[in-house]
C-alpha cells in the first residue's frame, strides 16, 4: 500500500500567492524520502497540506489511505493520530516537564485529555512514556522543565513524544535547521534508525545535500511550487543542484517588487 | 550634493489641529466651571487642616467592628477576584483567534467584556444593590464583573501572542479541542494569567473599599457614616487601615510575581 498519496495539489494563499502548482507523488509504506527545494518554493506548504493544517485549493491528499479533509475534522484526528511530525522549532511546551511534554503525544489516543496529565495518568502510559525517553536517551531528564534543555536534547525529546503516536509515518521539517552539526547528526541518525527498526515511512524536509544523500534514498525536488525532480539521491551532482538552486548566492529583491511574492522568489533564485 | 535632512517639524494635518482646538477650548470651559478662586483654594487648605486637626489623634476605641468590616471587604474582593478569574478563563478562550474560529462568537464575547470593562464599578454596584439588595453579596457579584473587564480581556490578548508551534504540534497527534487548550495554551499561558490575576486583586482590594459607599458592602459603609457625622478621629482610623490593607496586600502579591513569573 502506499503510504502518501499527493494528487495534483494546487495551494493558492490569499487567491493570489501560488505555494504549490499541481504536484503529485507517491510514497511507498517503509521508504525514505526527502524534499529538497529553495526557501518559499512551498516545501511547508506541502507539509501542512499532508496533515490537514492547509485545505488544498486543488487536488486531493491521501495518507495510509485515507482521504485528508481538513472539513471532517474527526476523520482527519484519526488519520493524524498515526502521523508523527517533527518541527524545525520542536514544538515543545515550554513550561511544564519534559516527562509531561512526552505525555501529550497520547493526546490522540485518550477519550479525556486529563488521561495524558502526569497525576492521572495510568501506570502504563506513564511506563510508555518512559520508554519513548529512553529510546531517545534522554530518560534522566524527565523531570527537567523543557525549556531547560539544548536544542538537541529538545529534538529528541520532540521525538519521543511523537513516539507515543506510534506512529506509521514521520514528517519532518528541517528537524535539524537549529542544530549544531554533531547534534544534527545525532538526531538524524535517531530518526533513521527509528524509521528503519519500525518500518516507519520517513519524508524530511532538508537543506544540506550531503545530509539528504546519506539519510534518504529518494529526493522530491520542488521549485516554484511545482515537482522540479523526483529521482534517487545519486543522481544529485553539482549541475542538478546549480538547476534547482542557481548558480549564485540569493539577491536583493528588486526594489519595485512586493516582497515574497512568486515572482520574486523566482527571480532571485 | 549631500541629501537633505527630515524637517524638523510636521504641520499637524487639519484633524490634529481640530482636535488640539476641541481640548484646549473644554480645558478652559473645564477650568471656568470649576469655579476655581484663590479664597476657596485657601478655604480648602484650611478645611483639610480642621479635618485633620479634628483627626488626630486617630481614635482606635471601635478597632473590633472596624476590623470585622476590613475583613469583610479583603474577602469579598478575595470571593470576587477568584470568580472573575475563573470565568475569565472561558471567556477568554471564546473571545481569542488562537481557540475560537468563530468570529460571530469571538464578537459576542468581546463585546460583553467591553461592557464590563467601561461601566465603571460604582454603577455595576449599584445595580446590584438594585438586583440583590444592600450588602457584600453586591459587592461580590460587582468585583466578579470588574474583574472579567479586565482579566477576560488581557487574557485573551496573551493567548493570542502565544507561541503557536507547540500548540500545532498537539493537534498533529490526533489529539481534539481541549486537549490542544489544557496541554498546549493554558500551560503556555498560566504564568502571565497569574500575574495579571494578582492585578486584579490589588485592583480589587482598592475597589472594595469604596463599594460601601453606594451600600455594596464592605468597609466603606463605615466610612462614609463617620465621615459624615463628622467622626473624623474615626475616620482617620479607618483611612489608615484600609492603607496598611492595601499595602500589605500589594506587597504579597509582588513577591509571588517575583518569584513566580
Ligand atoms: N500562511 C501563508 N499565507 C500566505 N502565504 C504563505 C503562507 N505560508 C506560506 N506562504 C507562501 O507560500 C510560499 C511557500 O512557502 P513555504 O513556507 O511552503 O516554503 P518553504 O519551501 O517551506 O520555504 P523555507 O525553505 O523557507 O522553509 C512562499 O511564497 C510563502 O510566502
Ligand atoms: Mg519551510
Amino acid at each position: 500500500m502506499n503510504a502518501i498519496e499527493v494528487n495534483k495539489v494546487r495551494k493558492v494563499y490569499n487567491q493570489r500567492d501560488v505555494a504549490l502548482d499541481g504536484v503529485s507523488f507517491t510514497i511507498k509504506e517503509g521508504e525514505s524520502v526527502v524534499i529538497l527545494g529553495h526557501n518559499g518554493s512551498g516545501k511547508s506548504t506541502l507539509f501542512r497540506t499532508l496533515t490537514g493544517f492547509e485545505e488544498p485549493t486543488e487536488g486531493s491528499v491521501t495518507l495510509l489511505g485515507r482521504e485528508v479533509d481538513p472539513g471532517k475534522r474527526r476523520h482527519l484526528r484519526e488519520t493524524r493520530k498515526k502521523v508523527g511530525m517533527v518541527f524545525q522549532a520542536f514544538g515543545l511546551v515550554d513550561n511544564v516537564s519534559v516527562f509531561q511534554n512526552v505525555l501529550f503525544g497520547a493526546l490522540g489516543q485518550v477519550k479525556f485529555a486529563p488521561a495524558t496529565y502526569s497525576l492521572f495518568a495510568s501506570e502504563a502510559l506513564r511506563t510508555r512514556a518512559m520508554e519513548c525517553l529512553d529510546r531517545v536517551g534522554l530518560a534522566h531528564l524527565s523531570e527537567r522543565r523543557a525549556d531547560r534543555l539544548s536544542g538537541g536534547q529538545k529534538q529528541r525529546i520532540a521525538i519521543a513524544r511523537m513516539l507515543m503516536q506510534d506512529p506509521e509515518i514521520i514528517l519532518a521539517d528541517e528537524p535539524i535547521a537549529s542544530l549544531d552539526p554533531k547534534a544534527g547528526r545525532e538526531v538524524m541518525d535517531l530518526l533513521a534508525d527509528i524509521a528503519a527498526e519500525r518500518n516507519i515511512t520517513l519524508l524530511m524536509i532538508l537543506h544540506q545535500i550531503p545530509i539528504a544523500k546519506k539519510y534518504a534514498d529518494r529526493f522530491i525536488a520542488l521549485k516554484n511550487g511545482e515537482v522540479f525532480a523526483d529521482n534517487n539521491v545519486s543522481v544529485i551532482d553539482e549541475d542538478f543542484e546549480t538547476a534547482l538552486f542557481g548558480s549564485e548566492g540569493p539577491k536583493d529583491p528588486p526594489a519595485d517588487e512586493k516582497p515574497g511574492s512568486m515572482e520574486q522568489e523566482a527571480k532571485s533564485l | 550634493m549631500s541629501p537633505t535632512p527630515p524637517k524638523r517639524f510636521e504641520k499637524p494635518s487639519i484633524w490634529s489641529f481640530i482636535l488640539i482646538l476641541v481640548v484646549l477650548l473644554f480645558l478652559v470651559t473645564g477650568i471656568n466651571n470649576a469655579n476655581i478662586t484663590l479664597s476657596r483654594v485657601i478655604g480648602g487648605v484650611m478645611n483639610i487642616g480642621d479635618f485633620l486637626a479634628q483627626a488626630f489623634p486617630p481614635d482606635f476605641s471601635r478597632i473590633g467592628p472596624i476590623m470585622s468590616a476590613m475583613v469583610e471587604t479583603f474577602e469579598m474582593a478575595l470571593v470576587g477576584t477568584l470568580a472573575g478569574v475563573i470565568i475569565s478563563i472561558p471567556v477568554a478562550l471564546l473571545s481569542s483567534r488562537t481557540t475560537n474560529s468563530i468570529s460571530f462568537l469571538r464578537s459576542l464575547t468581546r463585546g460583553a467584556v467591553t461592557v464590563m470593562r467601561t461601566v465603571p464599578d460604582l454603577v455595576w454596584a449599584l445595580l446590584f444593590v438594585i438586583a440583590v439588595g444592600l450588602g457584600p453579596f453586591a459587592g461580590i457579584l460587582t468585583i466578579t464583573i470588574d474583574t472579567i473587564g479586565f482579566c477576560a480581556r488581557f487574557f485573551s490578548e496573551r493567548i493570542d501572542e502565544l507561541d503557536k508551534k507547540p500548540k500545532e504540534a498537539l493537534e498533529s497527534t490526533g489529539s481534539g479541542y481541549f486537549g490542544v487548550i489544557t496541554g498546549s495554551v493554558l500551560p503556555q499561558a498560566t504564568p502571565s494569567f497569574v500575574g495579571t490575576s494578582l492585578f486584579a486583586l490589588e485592583k480589587s482590594i482598592r475597589g472594595a473599599t469604596v463599594l460601601g459607599l453606594v451600600g455594596a458592602g464592605g468597609i466603606g459603609v463605615e466610612l462614609s457614616a463617620q465621615m459624615s457625622l463628622r467622626n473624623f478621629d474615626q475616620a482617620l482610623m479607618i483611612i489608615i487601615i484600609i492603607l496598611i490593607l492595601v499595602l500589605v496586600v500589594e506587597n504579597i502579591s509582588q513577591r509571588i510575581r517575583a518569584k513566580y513569573i
